[in-house]
C-alpha cells in the first residue's frame, strides 16, 4: 500500500470548510483571502511558491484537533507552521489546503529546573525559551536558528547546532511530544503516553514510535506540545578559536577527531574564514575585512564549567591537542575585537545563533546539509569545490545583484556524536533576482546532491515538497524498502492523505 | 484582476528585490535579543499590527509577499489587503530589527506598497479623506481655522520669523499648535527658549504642514507639493536652525526635504536643543521631580532619525526624577500606535497598540510615561485609564521654573 494521492477536487468545498472553521476559531482567526494566503506562500528556498486556500490560527489544541476533524472529513490538505520559519520549504503547503499557523499557540507551560524540562507549546522561539530558561541557569540547544525559531519544531525536525557533538541532535533533547492525528485523536510518545508517567522515560513502551516522527514535517499529525530536555549553562566558560591556513580538510577532521573524543567542550564547530566573518558582524565591509585576520579554516570551541580553575584545566588540555595537531591559536586581541563587535560571543554562539546573518546576501545563501563522516569531508568539500568551478566559472555573477562570488563555496563542518560522524554544510550562493543565475544555481544544487549520495553521503532532514529542488527528490528513489514501508505507514495512519502532502516525496499510489 | 505590472514608474519596482529576497526569519516581528537578555517574554513583541491581527500578511514579511503578488498580478486589492496595509503604523521596528542581520529594510517596501495603493486609486481611505480635504483647506490635518495656529504664542512677545530676523525658526506643527490639550506645550517650550536666551521666532499662521501624514500615507506626489512649498518659505526666512518639538516634522524636515532641496539650514529637535541647553547651563532644572518615569520613544525621533540621548539627558538632568527604561526602548520600542494615518482610520487598533504601551510601562514600576512628540502624547492620553501621560517639555519647564501666563 502506498500513500493515496490527495484529491484535488476538495477545493470545491473551501467555502463549507471555512465556515466550518470560522465556527472553532471565530471569524477573526481564519481567512481565505488572498491578502492573507499568499504570506504563507514562499520562503528564501528554490521552493516554488503555493499558496494555501485557508490560513487559521488555533488557540489550542481542542481547536486543532476540531480543524483536524473537519479537513478529515473532507478530505482537505493540512499543512502546520508553528514559528512559520523554514528556509527550505518546510511550511509551504504542497497542496493547499488548510495552513494551521500555530503561532498563539506560544506559552511556556512549565520550566522544571530540578529535572532540567521544559513543557512548550509549538510557538515558542529560542529567544522567549532561553531568556527564561537562562533565569535558572538552563538553556536549550539552539540548532544554529535564529532566536525567532521555533523551539519544539527545530527539535523535531533535527536542528543541528553547536553542542551536537556533545548533546546530540534535535531529536536527542526530545523527552515527548503531543500530536493530533489525522483522524482528530491525541497522541503523546515516551512515558508521557501513560496518564501520570510524563517525563521519566523518553523511550515509548515497546518498539518506540517517537522516531516516527522525527523529520515528519507535519505527515503523520499536528505536534502541538513537547516536552524537551535542557542543559545547565556552565558558571564560568570560555571561547577558542584554534585556526589553521592550509585548504587541508583532513587536518580539521582529525583534529575533531580529538577535539570530540576527549569530551572537554561543550560546544564546537568548524567555520571558513568568509563565513565566520559574516557570523561575527552585521557589515558586509567590515566582514571583508575580518577575513584579513583570519586564516581559511577556523575550529571554535567553548568550554565551560563550574569555576575559573575547571575550564583552565580544559584550556590546557585544549591547548595541548592545537600544538599537536599543528594549529595556532587565535590571538586574544583578534577575540576581543570579534567580542567588541558581537558582544558576548559564547551568548552568541550558544543562544542567538547568526544563520540569519548569512543571508543578507539577500536571500542568495543556500545550503546542501547532510550527514557523513568526519574522514570524507576533506574529498566532498573538493568535489564540491570542483562542482561550483565548473557551474560558475565562466558566470558573469559580477552583473547579478548584491551576490557573494558563486564559485567561492564555503563549508561548515559540524563534528556529531564525539566525532563519530559529522553535519556538513556546502554553502553556495545565487542571486534569485537573475534567471541564469538561478537556472546555474539549480544545475549546481542537483550535481552537488547526486555528488553527495554517491559518496555515501546522507540527508536525514528532506524538507521539500515533491518535484522541487530538495534533498528528498533524489534520495528518496534509492531508500528501497525504508521508502515503501514509511509509505506503508503513512497510509495506515492518514488514509486520505489530508496532513502535509506532498511532503517527504512518498511512494504514491498509481503514480 | 491586475495585470503583471509594466509601469515603470511602480514604486514597487524600486523595492522588488527586497520583496523577492524576504528569508522570513520573522527577525521583523520581535525585539533583537542579541543585545542581550530581556526580563519579561510578554514585551518581545516588536510589530503592532501583527501583534494584534497575527496572520502574517500584517507583519512586514508577509507585505513582502504582497508586493511580489501585487506586481506579477497574482493579488487584487481587498479590504483585507488594505486593512493589513494601513494597520502599519510605519514604526520602522521591521526595520531596526531586520536591517542589521540582512541589509534589507522591509519597511521600504510598506512605503512602496502605500504609494502603489495611492496611484491605483485604492488610497488614501475613505476614513483619510477629512485628513487631506483639511490639509488642503486649512493646510493642516486637524480641520482647523490658519488663524488658530498662533493664538498659544498672543502676547509672549515671539518674534515673527518673516519680518524679525531670528537665528532659529521654532516650527510648532499642526499638533501642537491646534490640539487644545497640547498648545501649552508650545507656550512652555517657548518659554524654555526665551529663559535660555535663544534667538527665535515663528511663522505664526502662515506656518504650513510639513505633509508628513500624508507622506506615510502614501501620496508622495502631495507630499513633495507640500514639501517644495514649505522648502521656498523656509529657505527665504534665512534662518540658521529650525526647531521642532513634533517627531513627525523633525523627520521629513531632516530626512525627507533634503531628498527635494539641500537645505540651507540645520534642522534639530526640541529636545536637542534643550539637553544642550540643561548642558551648557543656560537652563537649570532645580525643581525637585519625585517621580519614577519611563520615557517613551517616538518612532520618528528614534528609530527614524536615531535621537535616542537627548531626552534621557534631559530627564536624567530633572532632580528627583527616576527614568526606569521599559523592556521595549530606543530601537525596540513598542509604537504608540498613532502614526501613518492609523488612528485616523483604525482608532479602535490604535487605542489598543497606547494601552499595550501603558501596560508595559506600569509593569515597568512606572508612575507616569513621558514622551517628545504629540501624536504619542495624544494617543497615549486617550488609551490612558490611570498612567499619567506627561510631555518631556511641561516637565522640564516645570523644572526650571517657567510656565503660567
Amino acid at each position: 500500500m502506498a500513500v493515496r494521492p490527495y484529491d484535488s477536487t476538495v477545493e470545491d468545498t473551501v467555502g463549507e470548510v471555512l465556515e466550518l472553521v470560522k465556527g472553532v476559531v471565530g471569524e477573526d482567526w481564519v481567512t481565505d483571502d488572498p491578502a492573507i494566503t499568499i504570506g504563507y506562500s514562499k520562503d528564501n528556498s528554490f521552493e516554488a511558491a503555493k499558496k494555501p486556500h485557508i490560513v487559521a490560527l488555533p488557540e489550542n489544541t481542542e481547536q486543532v484537533q476540531e480543524i483536524v476533524r473537519i479537513a478529515g472529513r473532507y478530505g482537505m490538505a493540512v499543512q502546520p507552521a508553528s514559528a512559520a520559519i523554514n528556509c527550505a520549504g518546510g511550511c509551504i503547503p504542497q497542496r493547499g489546503g488548510i495552513l494551521l499557523d500555530l503561532r498563539r499557540m506560544d506559552k511556556i507551560l512549565e520550566i522544571d529546573e530540578e529535572n532540567m524540562t521544559i513543557t512548550m507549546q509549538p510557538a515558542v522561539r529560542f529567544g522567549v525559551a532561553q531568556n527564561m530558561l537562562r533565569k535558572q541557569g538552563l538553556y536549550a540547544v539552539n540548532p544554529s536558528g535564529p532566536h525567532t525559531a521555533g523551539v519544539a519544531t527545530n527539535h523535531m525536525d533535527k536542528g543541528i547546532g553547536m553542542p551536537a557533538n556533545k548533546f546530540g541532535v534535535g531529536p536527542d533533547h526530545i523527552v515527548s511530544m503531543t500530536f493530533v492525528m489525522p483522524d482528530g485523536e491525541i497522541l503523546k510518545t515516551g512515558s508521557s503516553a501513560l496518564p501520570g508517567a510524563e517525563k521519566v522515560c523518553v523511550e515509548g513502551p515497546g518498539p518506540d514510535i517517537s522516531g516516527l516522527f522525527h523529520s515528519s514535517m507535519g505527515i503523520f499529525g499536528v505536534m502541538v506540545e513537547m516536552i524537551t530536555q535542557v542543559y545547565e549553562w556552565p558558571n564560568v566558560e570560555v571561547l577558542k578559536v584554534a585556526q589553521f591556513e592550509s585548504e587541508d580538510l583532513n587536518r580539521v577532521s582529525d583534529f575533531f577527531y580529538e577535539v570530540t573524543r576527549e569530551d572537554f567542550v561543550n560546544e564546537c564547530s568548524h567555520l571558513q574564514d568568509s563565513y565566520f566573518s559574516w557570523f561575527a558582524t552585521e557589515d558586509d565591509e567590515v566582514g571583508a575585512g575580518i577575513v584579513e585576520y583570519i586564516p581559511r579554516n577556523n575550529a571554535i570551541v567553548i568550554m565551560g564549567g563550574e569555576n575559573e580553575e575547571e575550564v583552565h584545566l580544559k584550556e590546557e588540555q585544549f591547548l595541548r591537542l592545537v600544538e599537536r595537531n599543528g594549529f595556532e591559536l587565535m590571538d586574544d586581541s583578534i577575540v576581543d575585537m570579534l567580542s567588541d563587535m558581537i558582544g558576548d560571543i559564547c551568548y552568541e554562539c550558544k543562544v542567538l545563533q547568526s544563520t540569519m546573518r548569512v543571508t543578507r546576501f539577500f536571500g542568495s545563501f543556500q545550503v546542501v546539509w547532510f550527514n557523513t563522516s568526519l574522514d570524507r569531508v576533506s574529498d566532498l568539500h573538493k568535489k564540491y569545490q570542483r562542482l561550483a568551478d565548473k557551474h560558475f566559472k565562466d558566470a558573469d555573477w559580477r552583473k547579478w545583484q548584491d551576490t557573494y562570488p558563486p564559485q567561492e563555496v564555503t563549508v561548515y563542518t559540524q563534528p556529531l556524536e564525539f566525532g563519530r560522524s559529522v553535519m556538513l554544510e556546502l554553502d553556495f550562493f545565487i542571486s534569485f533576482d537573475d534567471s541564469e543565475s538561478v537556472k546555474r544555481g539549480l544545475a549546481f544544487g542537483y550535481d552537488a546532491i547526486n555528488m553527495v549520495l554517491d559518496d555515501g553521503g546522507f540527508f536525514d532532514r528532506p524538507y521539500g515538497g515533491s518535484g522541487s529542488f530538495n534533498f528528498g527528490t533524489l534520495q528518496t528513489p534509492r531508500l528501497g524498502t525504508y521508502s515503501e514501508l514509511l509509505g506503508e505507514l503513512k497510509a495506515d495512519i492518514d488514509p486520505r492523505n489530508i496532513m502535509a502532502p506532498g511532503r517527504l516525496n512518498l511512494p504514491v499510489e498509481g503514480a | 484582476m491586475s495585470k503583471f505590472n509594466r509601469d515603470p514608474y511602480d514604486p514597487l519596482l524600486q523595492v522588488q528585490k527586497w520583496a523577492y529576497r524576504c528569508s522570513k526569519c520573522s527577525l521583523c516581528k520581535y525585539i533583537h535579543v542579541y543585545q542581550g537578555e530581556y526580563e519579561d517574554p510578554r514585551f518581545v513583541d516588536m510589530c503592532p499590527p501583527g501583534k494584534k491581527y497575527r496572520f502574517e500578511a500584517y507583519y512586514a514579511s508577509g507585505k513582502q509577499d504582497i508586493a511580489r503578488g501585487l506586481i506579477t498580478g497574482q493579488l487584487d486589492y481587498s479590504e483585507r489587503l488594505l486593512h493589513a496595509l494601513y494597520t502599519c503604523t510605519e514604526c520602522g521596528g521591521c526595520m531596526s530589527n531586520c536591517a542589521p542581520y540582512s541589509g534589507k529594510d522591509p519597511l521600504k517596501t510598506i512605503t512602496a506598497l502605500r504609494e502603489r495603493a495611492v496611484r491605483d486609486g485604492e488610497a488614501p481611505l475613505p476614513e483619510h479623506e477629512p485628513l487631506f480635504k483639511s490639509i488642503e483647506n486649512y493646510g493642516n490635518p486637524w480641520q482647523a481655522p490658519r488663524q488658530k495656529r498662533a493664538a498659544w504664542s498672543k502676547k509672549m512677545g515671539i518674534k515673527d520669523a518673516e519680518k524679525d530676523s531670528p537665528e532659529v525658526l521654532f516650527y510648532t506643527g499642526c499638533t501642537y499648535a491646534l490640539d487644545a490639550n497640547l498648545s501649552d506645550t508650545l507656550k512652555l517650550s517657548a518659554q524654555l527658549l526665551q529663559k535660555a536666551g535663544v534667538d527665535f521666532g515663528i511663522l505664526g499662521e502662515k506656518e504650513l504642514c510639513c505633509g508628513s501624514t500624508v507622506l506615510r500615507i502614501g501620496d508622495r506626489p502631495t507630499f513633495e507639493k507640500m514639501a517644495r512649498e514649505n522648502i521656498e518659505m523656509l529657505e527665504g526666512l534665512g534662518v540658521k536652525t529650525i526647531v521642532t518639538g513634533c517627531a513627525g516634522c523633525y523627520s521629513v524636515l531632516k530626512e525627507e526635504y533634503p531628498e527635494i532641496q539641500k537645505p540651507s539650514y540645520k534642522v534639530v529637535h526640541l529636545v536637542e536643543m534643550l539637553a544642550d541647553l540643561v548642558a551648557s547651563g543656560a537652563l537649570k532644572p532645580e525643581g525637585e521631580v519625585d517621580m519614577k518615569l519611563t520615557y517613551h520613544d517616538p518612532c520618528h525621533l528614534g528609530r527614524y532619525c536615531g535621537i535616542y540621548d537627548p531626552p534621557r539627558e534631559i530627564l536624567n538632568a530633572i532632580p528627583g526624577l527616576e527614568l526606569v527604561e521599559m523592556q521595549r526602548s530606543k530601537d525596540n520600542a513598542w509604537c504608540c500606535g498613532a502614526g501613518a494615518g492609523v488612528r485616523t482610520a483604525f482608532p479602535d487598533f490604535a487605542q489598543w497598540a497606547a494601552e499595550e504601551r501603558l501596560y508595559e510601562a506600569k509593569e515597568n514600576g512606572a508612575e507616569a510615561l513621558v514622551t517628545a512628540g504629540p501624536f504619542c502624547e495624544q494617543n497615549l492620553r486617550g488609551a490612558s485609564d490611570g498612567m499619567e501621560v506627561m510631555n518631556i517639555f511641561e516637565l522640564l519647564a516645570g523644572s526650571v521654573g517657567v510656565g503660567g501666563e
